[in-house]
């Protein structure tokens, strides 16, 4: 197990040191010059000494290599640099975000996971019935509806109806909890209605398939009661290709909620994500990607522990 | 009741299938599988139910217990168990009845067990379910399950997983699964068709144990009819779809009333019949059965075919007392049909040796397993110091259980792997190390059939163009006419017509598909073909008409062939040198005669003891000592002898020293110090 865990790690850091190439480089294929739009942003003129100054103060001015260098260096020691737009450390600017993002996605999870396994389950059993076919239409839909344009409707929705919208403005989990959540729950369960979409029609021709299996017929002829049956012998097998999109899907969400946000007024990583690109923020865009990237790999972790706790073939093999 | 006629008018047998039909949902039409059989099951009698693919035996089996496909349905006919009409039941009433009163061993023990639950967890659902029991005194009884059917250590291997067991060990759980709750019926459906020959043996007299002792009737489900022989009561031949003939087994086997069965039992190659003549094949392949003529379904390929064949004849008691569904019955019995057509002998032991084709010295294959990067590797010899030699139109059989290194072997002489230590000379040749273009123009003269035809060809490609892309790729043809030509004779030197040039895999049955594979083979002019288990997958009928054109083609163009296969008597039929491996070594190699009747190494004794002869009246005269045990890990093998943990020979000489290959009689060699 130890062994496997270092190879684990390993695997991880050669990710990780090629994504920080990736984006590094990338980032400075870009046209725009930082200095240049911070200036005229401020309302000032393009004065070529203040703009050599600036370019100086932020580091710019030294060979690509030492920039990387000096970046990959206080990654190791957990420092991401500073913001070349606020100048506050990236690990503040990210973590005041971070919160938000990291609720819809674990609520989003929540939402899509118990939404997704009943309907997978059923879609199998009542394989070609109306059951089936309610569940297709529910799926087709939460793949192919935007989620922006289901947030839109649904305010509307609210507002026409009820009268009521979820706050705009952020409200703290511990001033108002109900208000806090009552601001999250409707973009987590839009964007959790396509999470289980996707997860659901796994579960369902993951199920199909267990179903065919020579160990459920077994369980058959050993006249075990249907449920016991299909929660014990069958689901626990179909599950295991579910998890793994569960997983990615999380992780997706982490960085992937970019136009939710926008669309909810929620101050999450994925709006500072597009600020920092549109801001030519290198420091903040970079430290952004890396987190994405770590958290992927964390979660991929995770779901791999999961796997060997669901099937013990896994656990043999480390 | 030995000797008593078994006749409807018995008492209430236990299970009593009448009439019954299956058709099956497709999508050129309802497709009828099992059409009108009966058939009855007594009190602790053994009933062998045996027939080829497809010819229904396994749905019968099914609907036995309600476990018939979604797309399949009972049409007509019922089966009574004890009284109960199963066909009727439903629900809460058919499960008491499943795993209670009857209970059903599939065939592929490797995947008939749940991968995520503990072995334990699966013997004790059925005492939970059916007997009520808690959860200690099911553990109770479930150790005392495994240590019945011969699991040691019941105790702890109670919580390890499917995984952790071999397939013989996971078929000796889905026993102890079964037997459980004592249930009256036992349904084995080919119980052995996946396991080596050892633990068939091993396997099967378990069951007959058991269910003996036990007073359970068993119905076995099989294609074997070795099995069949050794251990039925009663057979029940089955062909596409109906019963032909039922009967008692030793007048079934003696006097067959149907000339399915009789055709048959003389297609199977033995361990015993006279060698000088090719097996008696029937001809042709099993209906279709979604174009059935009227009449008997085997009249077309019935050679005592006459026009009252077109009625279709129901089972009927002939003058030996068992039942046949053939109109000309009392003919078939009294028609001696030869058991071998003459032949020319294969090539005579003895004669001027023929040059040596292909030659393995001291070769060694070793494979090293890390399982982590930090740990140590583990070594594995799948073939240790090796040596052997197959001649010009010679036929070289290699026979070994599961796990012995037989492919491996294979791989090494083919050079599609590069051993470790030692030689393999092709003509002369050493080819052992040579890069693959080097290889190249070797290549074409080694060649390969494979055991699954379906796997090894390309489902989108023509026949006629799996047969022409060997041609083109060494440049043997060069217009396109030529390709034709030769693509025509390759068809009709395996049997096959030009009508077969444009069809797909999937258009052709497993016989068709493996003949292609054989003009694959032959398509470039090779020296040695390497048949690896290139007929354990036919069906016997077909089996008989592959192994006779491999025999005819080795003869035509004195082939050198490796023959690999599991089944000994076809290795029998068609080699002239045998050699036996055991993890990694041989431990016999002689002539074919010698080795069928004089075998002198234990572990070829045993292993053609463990063989069941078609005929029960020889069975019940042969000894049946089993091997022991199943084949060590590789990675850790016994010193010396590996085979002295299974031997009834071994001694304390044998742990010393790996016994050296020594020529006991003239051409005879044996690695084993006690022989």
């Amino acid at each position: 197990m130890n062994a496997y865990l270092l190879k684990k790690t390993l695997q991880v850091l050669v990710t990780l040191v090629g994504v920080a190439l990736l984006i590094f480089f990338l980032l400075r294929v870009i046209p725009g010059d930082i200095a240049a739009v911070k200036l005229l942003a401020n309302g000032g003129s393009l004065d070529p000494q203040a703009l050599q100054a600036e370019r100086l103060r932020l580091g710019l001015n030294d060979p690509l290599w030492m920039q990387f260098l000096q970046w990959v260096w206080g990654l190791i020691r957990l420092d991401m640099g500073t913001s070349m737009w606020t100048g506050r450390p990236v690990t503040v600017e990210i973590g005041e975000r971070l919160g938000v993002t990291f609720e819809v996605a674990v609520l989003a999870s929540i939402a899509g996971a118990s939404i997704a396994v009943p309907m997978g389950v059923f879609a199998a059993l009542y394989r070609g019935q109306a059951q089936d076919h309610l569940v297709r239409l529910f799926t087709v839909l939460g793949i192919s509806l935007p989620s922006f344009w289901l947030g839109l409707l649904a305010q509307t929705a609210l507002l026409q109806t009820f009268g009521w919208l979820p706050p705009v403005e952020a409200v703290s989990i511990w001033k108002d909890p109900w208000g806090h959540f009552g601001q999250l729950l409707l973009p987590a369960l839009i964007v959790g209605w396509r999470m289980s979409a996707v997860v659901a029609r796994m579960l369902r021709s993951s199920m199909l398939e267990v179903l065919q299996e020579d160990y459920v017929r077994t369980a058959k002829a050993k006249g075990v009661p249907k449920w016991p049956m299909i929660t014990r012998h069958a689901m626990r097998n179909a599950l295991l290709p579910a998890v793994t999109i569960l997983g990615l899907e999380f992780a997706f969400l982490l960085g992937g909620l970019v136009v939710t946000e926008q669309v909810f007024n929620l101050n999450g990583v994925g709006r500072l994500l597009v600020q920092a690109v549109a801001q030519n923020d290198y420091t903040l865009t970079q430290g952004l990607v890396m987190m994405f990237a770590v958290s992927f790999v964390l979660i991929n972790f995770l779901v791999d522990l999961l796997y060997a706790a669901l099937d013990p073939r896994v656990r043999a093999h480390r | 009741m030995p000797g008593q006629p078994i006749t409807s008018q018995e008492a209430a047998p236990l299970l009593e299938v009448s009439g019954l039909t299956i058709e099956f949902e497709t999508p050129r039409g309802p497709l009828r599988v099992v059409s009108g059989i009966s058939l009855a099951v007594q009190r602790s009698e053994v009933v062998a139910v045996v027939g080829e693919s497809g010819s229904g035996k396994s749905v019968t089996a099914l609907s036995m217990l309600g476990l018939l496909p979604r797309n399949a349905r009972v049409v007509e006919g019922n089966i009574h168990f004890e009284g109960r009409d199963l066909l009727h039941l439903e629900g809460e009433h058919l499960r008491n009845l499943r795993g209670k009163r009857i209970a059903m061993v599939f065939q592929d023990p490797m995947s008939a067990l749940n991968p995520v639950l503990t072995v334990g967890f699966q013997i004790m659902e059925p005492l939970r379910i059916h007997l009520g029991m808690d959860t200690s005194t099911a553990r109770a009884r479930a150790v005392e399950l495994l240590g019945m059917v011969g699991i040691t250590e019941p105790h702890s291997r109670l919580d390890q997983y499917p995984h952790e067991f071999s397939g013989g060990m996971r078929q000796r759980v889905m026993i102890a699964i079964a037997l459980a709750c004592e249930p009256r019926l036992l349904i084995a459906d080919e119980p052995t068709t996946a396991l080596d020959v050892t633990i068939q043996a091993q396997i099967l007299e378990l069951v007959k144990d058991l269910t003996r002792r036990l007073g359970i009737s068993l119905i076995l489900i099989t294609h074997n009819l070795g099995i069949v022989a050794r251990y039925a009561d009663r057979v029940v031949v089955m062909y596409a779809g109906q019963v032909v003939e039922q009967g008692r087994a030793e007048v079934v086997f003696a006097r067959p009333q149907h000339m399915y069965t009789q055709g048959l039992l003389r297609c199977v190659p033995s361990l015993s019949a006279p060698l000088d003549r090719a097996l008696v094949e029937i001809a042709g392949s099993p209906p279709n059965l979604h174009d059935l003529a009227p009449g008997c379904r085997f009249a077309p390929r019935c050679s005592l075919r006459t026009k009252a064949c077109t009625q279709a004849g129901a089972l009927r008691v002939t003058a030996a007392g068992s039942f046949s569904a053939c109109v000309h019955a009392d003919a078939v019995a009294a028609h001696p049909v030869p058991a071998h057509v003459a032949q020319a002998s294969l090539a005579p032991a003895g004669a001027a040796p023929e040059p040596v084709v292909i030659e393995a010295v001291g070769l060694s294959r070793h494979f090293s397993f890390k399982p982590s990067p930090l740990a140590h590797a583990r070594k594995i010899s799948a073939v240790e110091q090796l040596n052997l030699q197959v001649r010009r139109g010679e036929t070289l059989g290699l026979v070994g259980e599961s796990g012995c290194g037989k492919s491996t072997l294979a791989r090494l002489v083919l050079r599609l792997d590069e051993p470790n230590a030692g030689q393999v000379l092709f003509e002369g040749r050493d080819i052992s190390h040579l890069s693959q273009r080097a290889l190249q123009s070797t290549r074409r003269k080694m060649q390969v059939v494979f055991q699954d035809p379906s796997a090894s060809l390309n489902p989108r490609k023509t026949m006629g163009a799996i047969l022409a892309e060997p041609l083109r790729v060494h440049r043997l043809t060069h217009t396109r006419a030529e390709t034709e030509a030769r693509v025509d004779e390759l068809l009709a030197m395996v049997g096959l017509g030009h009508a077969h040039k444009d069809r797909y895999s999937h258009q052709l049955s497993g016989g068709q598909r493996q003949r292609i594979g054989i003009a694959r083979a032959l398509a470039v002019n090779p020296s040695f073909v390497v048949c690896d288990e290139a007929v354990s997958a036919l069906d016997v009928s077909v089996q008989a008409q592959v192994v006779n054109l491999l025999a005819d083609l080795q003869k035509r163009y004195a082939l050198a062939y490796l023959f690999i296969a599991h089944d000994l008597a076809v290795v029998r039929h068609l080699s002239n040198r045998v050699a036996v491996m055991y993890l990694g070594r041989v431990v016999e190699l002689a002539n074919r005669d010698d080795l069928y009747e004089r075998p002198l190494h234990p572990y070829t004794q045993l292993l053609l003891e463990a063989v069941p002869v078609p005929d029960p009246v020889e069975e019940r005269q042969r000894s049946h000592r089993l091997i022991q045990g199943e084949l060590p890990s590789p990675f850790a093998p016994p010193s010396g002898c590996a085979f002295r943990t299974r031997c009834p020979k071994a001694a304390a000489e044998c742990a010393q020293a790996v016994p050296a290959l020594r020529e006991l009689r003239p051409g005879q060699w044996v690695a084993c110090v006690r022989a």
